[in-house]
């Protein structure tokens, strides 16, 4: 891939210019000045790269008018394309078009890749303003970079140490805060402090200890005399407060005692004062027991009045039907003949009618049938209709029959046609009329057989109904004679009257037995309540004088009262006593307590008088006086063994050193932990610093023992160029610097060298560079703006020479308004194409 | 006719020491770690309980410090009368942490209990049914820097059934551990004791068998490097010599280091797995709440993932959470990130360009260590102006493949551009 024109179509002061006939080695293009040939430099590099805008520190090549676009055209064997940028966003669209060949549109990328535009401009388009800029703190950066390609590193050493160095900052600096080592030593400062405060708490525990120790030990004593106090407090108190009951239980039972005795002497003259009728006492009981039937005797009295009304009633009932004579009535005792003969006339007066009912029925069917055999007859007898019918039937019949003979006579088939269709119609007018007789025939005599038997049933059933009609007026007979004999006859044979006898008989019958049975119940009464009469007397007669005689009926409830009288109040009497009695007894034992609850007080009063060693009448109140004392003493040691508690628990709190020395421990953890990371960060940054330091080490001697193939190349053509007045160059890898080897042995930093040998340096070390690259940027064509303008003859001549050298690797466009060096160039290289630039004359 | 006696021989149980170099952020981790130490200590009671020895043996050391915290000597004293309840007794001697005449809260311990001097081999009968059945000799610490030789002043008598020697005391010159109370084999042999029971030294070592010299070890690792089995000695000593010697666990926190090869693994997915897979046979293998730290290694594909910003670190913490809340617990302590990209260093070395030269450079480091430490020391030095007492404990040569491999990771980056 080569570049074989250069097109403006507007840029700059060019408008529709184009350069061509560009050679794929050398291309010497002559041109005076402001022929175009610096606006052709920044062209290529512009479509290439991109325009720049106003801002830029170069020369933009704004057009008089219209915008910028230009055009770069590359060729191979396979065809050509050209590279078009306009002016627009993103520094200028550019599209790629195959003139010849197949589409490429990855084109400039291809072209451009891996040469940054920095690294265009200061190695493959440059002219004198550029030359020094190989040595500048920007160019160095891609002198260090090619110079790195050349060590055989995909990443410059500078790079690698860099990237070291950082690694190392972020571990560690000093006087820093945020690098790992000094976070982690602050931390560490922190966790020491807050150890300190901790183990400053844990020192002032062996006085605390001491102090706990001492109180605890006065805690012992101090606990015991308050135990002590307390028991002889509460004996105190306990015997104060018995002695003060005792005293009081005393007083109250010398007075109870008293009183008791009293109330018993009142209840021994109340026992005296009782009065009881012993003559009752001694028959209370059964006495109580008769009494306690008084209820049942007044209603037997009650009832002996009801039953001798009910019997009064029941006679009255019976003796009030006159109508029946009275030896009919006693002949009637037996009054189920009289219902057997009553209901022997009913059944015989039934038989009679359903037997009439059966004959009124045979009757009515004999009539029925009788009709229907009349119909039937009727109908069996032909009508003048039916004759009529058979006639035509038969002339249909011999119609057909004539006419089927006179067609086959004739042999006139339609006429037998018609015969047969006549022939069959009187065949079936025949057949209908003659088979209907036999059955009327046969349904007639039926009807005649069932006539008989009807009117048979019929005189049966006249025959029943009369015999059932005789039965009835024998049986009537008969019953009309039985009343006759029993004179009742005007009972009549009516069933209604009979029914009547019959009631009339049973109601008088009832009313007897009810007088009788009333009658019995009374007497029963009667003596039942005599007995008992009896009995209450004999009970009363021992007590009441009144009861010498037995009295009437009538004044048993009397005498009842005024036993039940005797008895409650002799009852009455009895109760009182009882109680009277239990209350003495109580008030005897009562008594008794009180007394031996006297003299257990007494004793309990002596007791804790003796104890005390006081005299027993005036113990309570020394007693008193001597508890209160005790009170007092305890409740002053109590107050101090609460303050010596209070400040012994107080320091048992602050000496719990489980919590405190745990914390102490985690600390501690913590501390050994943050030291650990600190040290493993220390470690690390030690070793990216080593690394840093192994890099330096290796870079200084491979800078003095093994220089780059760039860098002896650039060394060669630069010893070239000055015939040898300098012998070779040094470049360190950081691209700053750089040294010559003068052929006495001196060495001289660029700065102290002449302008044109400055210049030949920087050319031979842009050309050892570009020779370096390989495959890298191997379609951009250099472009060389009259670089060679301050070269003595002596020296443009060997720099010519290494021009066409470069021109033999790589295309190489050297722009130039001095002929001689054109000529020169193009003499150096075989095949080298020689374009003039007149002033405005790009075609 | 004296019989064979039985004790429990323990040292060096710290009481209240914090676990060196262990950031456990979980509250659950942190305050079980502050508790191991009393809970290893209950465990050795609980054997003297157990096998119904006739005394405990605390070889020094029995706190960490010698401003000792109530927390710790409450703990201590709540022990020994579990002890006095079975008229078990107990002889102690002070170490180098816990130097006779440090703070004391004051309380007062039961009878049973019977501290050394410091002035004198002291000499204690154990008695059983009124006849001395064994004689314990100890000397304490007065201070905790003891650089005599305290072994010289034991003596046994002859009248001793049975000879037991009890000292704090680093015997042969154990240059893991500080120089106190130096003693050698032989000076302990002339002594003429039956068994000596040594304290000072972390890790459970039979330095003799005739007599027994022996260090029970710590009963709980304290750091990172303590791993390995800790507990006491349930010791049978018969006249002439120990007949038994029985080593119990009871650290309640294991320690371990777990090396994770992922140069098999070529995703972060891979070397999940790879880390969960030893994580857990770790964590059964150990049968005990385990403090891991975690060291990822191996030239990896997966490295160039690993060393992204946080990324290692996301998955250690990722598998830390699951692993703190399985039974028994593992807590993943701290992570060393140490894969390398793949990279043919033979042939990087041969080469001509810039990465061999490191290489070189690194190896011709790596060929003088002293050069190496010093590198080292230099840097690190600053820090400790930022981080007092920071000495970097970084192995040289480890440190210097560790940089030699992150500058080449950057070195040989893909994706680099000619700007």
């Amino acid at each position: 891939m080569r570049l074989s024109s250069i097109e403006a179509l507007r840029y700059g002061a060019l408008e529709g210019a184009c350069l061509d006939g560009i050679s794929d080695g050398l291309t010497v293009i002559l041109g005076p000045n402001e022929s175009g040939k610096s606006t052709l430099t920044a062209l290529t590099r512009h479509v290439l790269y991109g325009f720049v805008d106003g801002r830029a520190k170069e020369a933009n090549y704004q057009p008089a008018a219209g915008t910028r676009a230009a055009r770069l055209v590359f060729a191979d064997d396979s065809g050509e394309w050209a590279i078009e940028r306009v002016e627009g966003k993103n520094r200028g669209p550019f599209t790629v078009t195959a003139r010849r060949g197949v589409e490429r549109s990855g084109l400039l990328g291809e072209l451009v890749s891996g040469v940054s535009e920095q690294s265009y401009r200061v190695v493959f388009g440059f002219g004198l303003d550029e030359m020094a800029a190989i040595e500048s703190s920007d160019s160095a950066e891609i002198v260090a970079r090619l110079y790195a390609a050349g060590t055989g590193l995909s990443v410059n050493p500078i790079d690698a140490r860099r990237t070291l160095e950082a690694s190392a900052a972020s571990l560690w600096a000093p006087r820093a805060q945020k690098p790992a080592v000094n976070a982690l030593a602050s931390g560490i400062r922190d966790c020491r402090d807050r150890l300190r405060v901790l183990e400053a708490a844990a020192a002032n525990y062996a006085a605390e200890q001491v102090r706990a120790s001492e109180l605890a030990e006065r805690l012992v004593p101090l606990r015991e005399r308050v135990g002590e106090l307390e028991v002889d407090r509460r004996t105190l108190e306990r015997d104060t407060t018995r002695m003060s009951d005792a005293q009081n239980v005393l007083a109250e039972t010398v007075q109870a005692a008293a009183d008791i005795t009293a109330e018993i002497a009142d209840l021994e003259r109340s026992l005296e004062m009782l009065d009881i009728d012993e003559r009752v006492v001694a028959v209370a009981p059964r006495l109580s027991a008769v009494l306690e039937e008084t209820s049942a005797f007044r209603e037997r009295i009650k009832a002996i009045d009801s039953f001798e009304a009910e019997e009064v009633e029941a006679t009255r009932r019976a003796n009030v039907d006159e109508s029946l004579p009275a030896d009919a009535i006693d002949s009637v005792a037996n009054r189920s003949e009289v219902e057997t003969r009553r209901d022997q006339l009913t059944q015989y007066r039934a038989d009679v009618a359903s037997s009439q009912r059966a004959a009124e029925q045979a009757e009515a069917h004999v009539s029925s049938i009788e009709r229907a055999s009349a119909d039937v007859e009727e109908a069996a007898t032909p009508a003048p209709r039916s004759r009529a019918a058979l006639a035509l039937a038969v002339l249909a019949f011999v119609t057909g029959a004539a006419a089927i003979a006179a067609g086959v006579i004739l042999e006139q088939f339609v006429a037998v046609g018609l015969g047969v269709f006549v022939l069959l119609a009187g065949i079936i007018a025949l057949t209908v009329v003659l088979v209907r007789k036999p059955q009327v025939s046969s349904e007639q005599g039926s009807l005649t057989a069932e006539v008989a038997r009807a009117r048979a049933d019929r005189d049966t059933a006249v025959s029943l109904a009369q015999g059932a009609q005789q039965r009835l007026d024998s049986a009537i007979a008969q019953w009309r004679a039985w009343l006759g004999e029993q004179h009742l006859d005007a009972f009549g044979e009516d069933p209604v009257a009979v029914r009547q006898l019959l009631e009339a008989v049973a109601q008088r019958q009832r009313s007897l037995s009810d007088a009788r049975r009333a009658s019995d119940e009374a007497t029963r009464a009667r003596d039942a309540a005599e007995a008992w009469v009896v009995r209450l007397v004999d009970l009363m007669r021992g007590f009441d004088p009144s009861a010498g005689q037995l009295p009437a009926l009538s004044a048993g409830l009397e005498f009842a009262s005024r036993a039940r009288v005797a008895i409650e109040r002799v009852r009455a009497a009895e109760d009182e006593r009882t109680q009277i009695s239990r209350q003495l007894d109580a008030t005897v034992v009562s008594s008794r307590k009180i007394a031996e609850r006297l003299k257990a007080t007494r004793a309990v009063i002596a007791e804790v008088a003796a104890r005390h060693g006081l005299p027993p009448e005036d113990a309570l109140p020394e007693l008193q006086a001597v508890a209160s004392a005790a009170g007092s003493e305890l409740a002053a040691l109590r107050e101090e063994l609460e303050r010596a508690s209070t400040e012994h628990a107080r320091l048992r709190g602050v000496l719990d050193t489980e919590g405190h020395d745990r914390h102490m421990a985690l600390a501690r953890q913590e501390l050994e932990g943050l030291r650990a990371q600190a040290e493993q960060a220390a470690d690390r940054y030690v070793v990216a610093t080593l690394a840093v330091r192994l890099l330096d080490r290796a870079r200084e001697r491979f800078e003095s023992e093994r220089q780059p193939e760039v860098v002896r190349t650039a060394g060669r053509v630069f010893s070239a160029m000055t015939k040898g007045r300098y012998t070779d160059v040094r470049v360190p890898m950081d691209g700053t610097g750089v040294t010559v080897l003068a052929s006495d042995g001196t060495v001289r930093g660029s700065d102290q060298l002449s302008r044109g040998t400055a210049e030949q340096l920087y050319l031979a070390l842009r050309i050892g560079l570009i020779g370096s690259l390989g495959a890298t940027g191997s379609a951009l064509p250099v472009l060389m703006d009259d670089v060679v303008v301050n070269f003595d003859p002596e020296r443009r001549e060997g720099a010519v020479r290494a021009i066409a050298e470069l021109a033999a690797m790589r295309q190489v466009l050297f722009f130039t308004c001095h002929p001689e060096t054109a000529a020169a160039l193009a003499a150096s290289v075989s095949g080298a194409a020689v374009l003039s630039l007149d002033r405005c004359a790009l075609r | 006719m004296t019989s064979s006696v039985r004790f429990v021989h323990a040292a060096d149980l710290h009481l209240d020491a914090p676990f060196a170099g262990i950031a456990a952020s979980d509250p659950r981790i942190g305050a079980a770690l502050a508790d191991a130490t009393y809970e290893a200590f209950r465990r050795i009671v609980d054997v003297c309980i157990e096998r119904q020895v006739a005394f405990l043996v605390i070889a020094g050391d029995t706190y960490h410090s010698a401003t000792v915290s109530p927390r710790a000597q409450l703990r201590f004293l709540t022990e020994m009368n579990r002890l006095a309840q079975e008229n078990i007794e107990v002889f102690i001697v002070n170490g180098n942490h816990d130097p006779q005449g440090g703070w004391s809260a004051g309380f007062t311990l039961p009878p049973n209990v019977y501290t050394f001097p410091t002035d004198r081999v002291g000499r204690r009968e154990v008695v059983r049914d009124r006849e001395v059945v064994a004689a314990v000799y100890g000397r304490s610490y007065a201070r905790s820097a003891e650089t005599e030789n305290l072994s010289l002043g034991f003596r046994r008598s002859d009248t001793d059934p049975i000879a037991i020697g009890v000292l704090h005391a680093n015997v042969g010159g154990n240059t893991d551990y500080d120089p106190y109370a130096p003693a050698t084999l032989d000076e302990l042999r002339v002594a003429g004791m039956d068994y000596w029971a040594l304290g000072h030294i972390h890790k459970q070592e039979v330095l003799a068998e005739h007599p027994w010299i022996v260090y029970p070890g710590s009963p709980q690792g304290l750091n990172p490097k303590e791993t390995g089995p800790h507990g006491c000695l349930v010791v049978e000593v018969s006249p002439g010599g120990a007949t038994g010697l029985e080593h119990v666990e009871t650290g309640p926190v294991g320690w371990a280091h777990i090396a994770v090869d992922v140069s098999e693994a070529a995703t972060l997915e891979e070397v999940r797995a790879l880390l969960v897979s030893a994580c857990t046979e770790q964590r059964i293998a150990a049968g005990r709440n385990t403090v891991a730290r975690v060291t990822l290694m191996g030239r990896s594909a997966a490295h160039g993932d690993l060393a992204r910003p946080g990324i290692a670190m996301q998955l250690f913490e990722d598998v830390r959470a699951e692993a703190v809340l399985a039974d028994p617990w593992m807590w993943l302590d701290r992570l060393d990130e140490r894969t390398a990209s793949v990279i043919d260093l033979e042939a990087l070395r041969g080469g001509p360009d810039f990465a061999a030269e490191l290489v070189r450079m690194a190896d011709e480091l790596a060929h003088d260590p002293d050069a190496l430490s010093t590198l080292i020391r230099d840097i690190g030095a600053p820090v400790a102006g930022t981080l007092p007492g920071y000495v970097s404990t970084l192995e040289p040569a480890d440190a210097l493949v560790r940089a030699r491999d992150a500058a080449l990771d950057l070195l040989l980056a893909e994706g680099g551009e000619v700007r």
